[in-house]
């Protein structure tokens, strides 16, 4: 599990699928270099990890904790 | 008491009494009388369940899931419907599922002649299903054995984790003789494998490891567990080694017959010795070596064209007289002329 | 957010086989989800799969899991809910398996009504095997196996299993998450068959060759394709994405048929002699009379008298009281004939 700043991501669960990222209704997330990477805005809306169908991407609660 | 019961209902007696609670099938000649009495069965007894499936392919997958359940299941058909059942079969050796299925025998191939006797689906037993399996078969003679060969597949299954074949014929199915069923006392193999419902197990077709991980490109544990399922089979097997030996004092010739034709040849009992495998796999090979040694002429007598014959050959690396009775014709006269013109040296 | 449903999945095994943005994974962990809600789980739950794609998701659920020959799913899921009433049982399968294949399977076990649900991942083609054509493969589809575009329809499942109540069939797409769960809750909770047909995508073997680049611009797709109605509904149209569902009201076995004689008045019919009887023979054109039980019926409409060979037991112009006590069809036959006289 990688952190980012309010998605943990799991490098090897993760297929690359994209969905994370075109879901993301304020699109914070992208793809680099072949990893998620997060910039500022998250919204918190939970959802990357609603339909991520590898169970790959988790959003942090406020307090950066699972 | 004895009393009349047909072959068909030794069969299903010999179930009940072992403790089977679960059939399903599809009507066909010569089982239906078996589906019969379980449906009607299962309205007298709540703990008995019965499903009168679309298919066979859907009784046979029942009878195999059912057994997973827990249940001791059980399927009835014939040559056609065995013909589309295995598919389940190959995977009830796979899943390690203990249960039986009966075969009684008419004329094939396809549809063929239904309501006569055969006996020529003993290869399909053997080598109906895909790849590799090693499937034990019994094939009773009497409607007493039928019962009790009921009740020994059914403990085979349970020793064996797998599906069992109880083999019959049209002849024999509808056989009626003097027996005593209620009198009789079986021996019965409790279910060691824990039902479904108390794991998180995965019971697959597919290859796999013992954990049950799927392994599908794995040739080494694919080999180990051919070669565990063979040894099972034959450990169980081992315990089984029925058959009936009729020796002829100065008789140089042996018959071997089974099933109905074994009930033919019988007349000829004074004049050759007769031997009568009754587990039909795995073939008898030990004993029929044994037993062969002392005769100059072997003769297979059965109701297809060959099939157990060349089994025979197999286990004694030579050619043996065939007598193929077929299109449901048993004529002792017929068989006894072909097997003087046999011995004579003409004809086949 | 609750991420409990984890512990209903085999983890160990992730990451799973399925293609990136596959569907598949989507039908898993929302099934496990709320499974997680209602407290099912290994001690109380198998689960049942055929062979495909889709037909691996059972291996990923930690229970009890059964993976069948292709198509035979239902009729396992059936036969163990049979042996074990207090189980849930759940099927988890793609549309080539359970309504090609297992097509018949389909009919008879929706048709025995047993308490099991069926989860169809509908990618509307034969993933596994390379992307040939489906029995949902809507018409003009171009695969594998039809190069030029399916030239059939496809099976309508929706109408297939509403045609009788009672049923449960709802159609929803693993793009409409808050549909797709409710769909799942509710087909877990019903008591009897139900099925949710589940759109979803193989983007790799179908979506690809439609001209989808990204699962995502598959789900917009099924976005305009589909909406969702909302309320009861016993029927669905092919856009629409919602629950049918229809219960019968439990009508008390019907008590042993009551032998119902008609009564008719002995008085004012035709009386005949045996003689008389014997001429009713059905030779030469005349009528078949029988007496059955001091009455005379006309039976020359009866298939059992028609020709020769038909005739080989019963023989017109006779009292047949003592045959027909022993014949395989009994007196309901014979009373289905006009009367037209009495013994004397
Ligand atoms: C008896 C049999 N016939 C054919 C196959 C090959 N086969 C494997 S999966 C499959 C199609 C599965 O399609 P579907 O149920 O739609 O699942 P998907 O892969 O699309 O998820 C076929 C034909 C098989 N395994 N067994
Ligand atoms: S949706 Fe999941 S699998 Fe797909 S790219 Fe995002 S994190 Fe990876
Ligand atoms: S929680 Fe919402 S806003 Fe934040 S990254 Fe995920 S999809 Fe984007
Ligand atoms: S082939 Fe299609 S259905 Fe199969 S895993 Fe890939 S995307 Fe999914």
């Amino acid at each position: 599990m990688k952190p980012r700043l309010n998605v943990l991501w799991n490098e090897i669960y993760c297929k690359r699928c994209l969905l994370c990222v075109e879901v993301c209704p304020v699109q914070v997330l992208t793809l680099e270099r072949n990893e998620i990477e997060e910039k500022e805005g998250c919204i918190r809306c939970y959802q990357c990890e609603r339909y991520c169908p590898d169970i790959a991407i988790e959003v942090m609660d406020e307090k950066g904790e699972k | 008491m004895k009393r009349l019961v047909s072959g068909n209902e030794a069969i299903f007696q010999g179930a009940i009494r072992v403790g089977a609670n679960y059939f399903a099938g599809y009507p066909i000649s010569p089982t239906s009388e078996i589906l019969q009495q379980a449906a009607l069965y299962s309205e007298e007894n709540p703990g008995f369940r019965f499903l009168q499936a679309e298919d066979e392919i859907a009784a046979a997958i029942a009878t195999i899931s059912a057994s997973l359940a827990g249940a001791k299941a059980f399927t009835a058909t014939s040559g056609p419907g065995f013909t589309l059942m295995q598919e389940a079969l190959g995977w009830g050796h796979v899943v390690e599922a203990p249960c039986v299925f009966v075969n009684s025998m008419r004329v094939g191939p396809s549809t063929g002649m239904p309501t006569q006797p055969a006996q020529s689906d003993l290869l399909q037993v053997k080598a109906g299903t895909a790849g590799d399996v090693y499937p034990l078969a019994f094939y009773p003679n009497s409607v007493e054995e039928c019962f009790r060969l009921t009740a020994t597949a059914f403990n085979a299954a349970e020793e064996s984790l797998s599906p069992v074949i109880l083999l019959a014929d049209a002849f024999l199915s509808h056989l009626y003789e003097l027996v005593d069923l209620e009198g009789s006392t079986l021996h019965i193999v409790p279910r060691t494998k824990d039902p479904l419902g108390s794991g998180q197990r995965l019971f697959t077709g597919a290859a796999h490891d013992k954990m049950g991980n799927v392994k599908t490109s794995d040739p080494v544990n694919y080999r180990e567990w051919l070669r565990e399922l063979k040894d099972r089979h034959d450990r169980v097997a081992e315990r089984y080694p029925f058959f009936e030996y009729l020796p002829c004092k100065n008789s140089e010739t042996l018959l071997i017959a089974f099933g109905m034709t074994s009930r033919v040849v019988l007349a000829l009992k004074d004049r050759f010795s007769i031997f009568r495998p009754i587990r039909i796999y795995p073939v008898l090979e030990k004993e029929l070596e044994e037993v062969s040694q002392s005769y100059r002429h072997i003769i297979v007598v059965e109701g297809n064209d060959g099939q157990y014959a060349s089994w025979v050959e197999c286990a004694l690396c030579q050619k043996v007289m065939k007598v193929s009775c077929l299109g449901g014709g048993f004529k002792l006269k017929w068989i006894q002329s072909q097997i003087e013109d046999g011995l004579k040296g003409v004809g086949r | 957010m609750d991420r409990s449903y984890k512990e209903l999945l085999k983890l160990r095994r992730f990451p799973h086989t399925w293609c990136p943005g596959c569907g598949i994974g989507a039908v898993l962990k929302n099934v496990a989800m709320v499974m997680k809600e209602l407290g099912w789980n290994y001690k109380n739950t198998v689960a049942v799969s055929g062979i495909g794609c889709s037909g691996r998701m059972s291996g990923y659920m930690n229970l009890d899991a059964l993976h069948t020959p292709h198509g035979r799913p239902l009729t396992a899921a059936e036969a163990i809910k049979t042996v074990r009433s207090d189980l849930n049982v759940m099927v988890l399968s793609g549309d080539g398996d359970l309504a090609s294949i297992g097509g018949n399977h389909l009919l008879h076990t929706s048709r025995r009504n047993p308490d099991i649900t069926v989860f169809c991942n509908d990618n509307e083609i034969y993933g596994l095997t390379g992307g040939q054509a489906g029995p949902t493969t809507p018409q003009g589809t171009k695969t594998l196996t039809s190069p030029r575009g399916e030239h059939h329809s496809p099976l309508r499942l929706g109408r297939i299993l509403t045609q009788q109540a009672p049923y449960f069939y709802a159609r929803t797409t693993v793009y409409h998450l808050n549909h797709f769960k409710t769909c799942i809750r509710e087909a877990l909770l019903w008591k009897g068959f139900s099925f949710v047909d589940i759109i979803s995508d193989c983007i790799e073997l179908n979506g690809r060759r439609l001209g989808f680049k990204t699962a995502h611009q598959m789900f917009k797709w099924f976005d305009e394709r589909f909406h969702i109605v909302e309320g009861e509904r016993d029927q669905l149209q092919e856009d629409e994405l919602g629950i049918a569902k229809a219960v019968v009201k439990e009508v008390p076995r019907p008590a042993e048929k009551e032998e119902v004689k008609p009564e008719i008045p002995m008085e004012g019919l035709k009386p005949f002699t045996l003689e008389e009887l014997e001429r009713f023979d059905g030779q030469e054109g005349r009528p078949i009379y029988m007496a059955y039980q001091g009455k005379v019926y006309d039976l020359s409409a009866s298939p059992l008298f028609q020709g020769e060979k038909r005739m080989r037991c019963h023989l017109g112009g006779k009292d047949l009281t003592k045959d027909l006590d022993i014949a395989p069809h009994g007196e309901d036959l014979i009373f289905k004939f006009p009367l037209v006289g009495k013994m004397e």
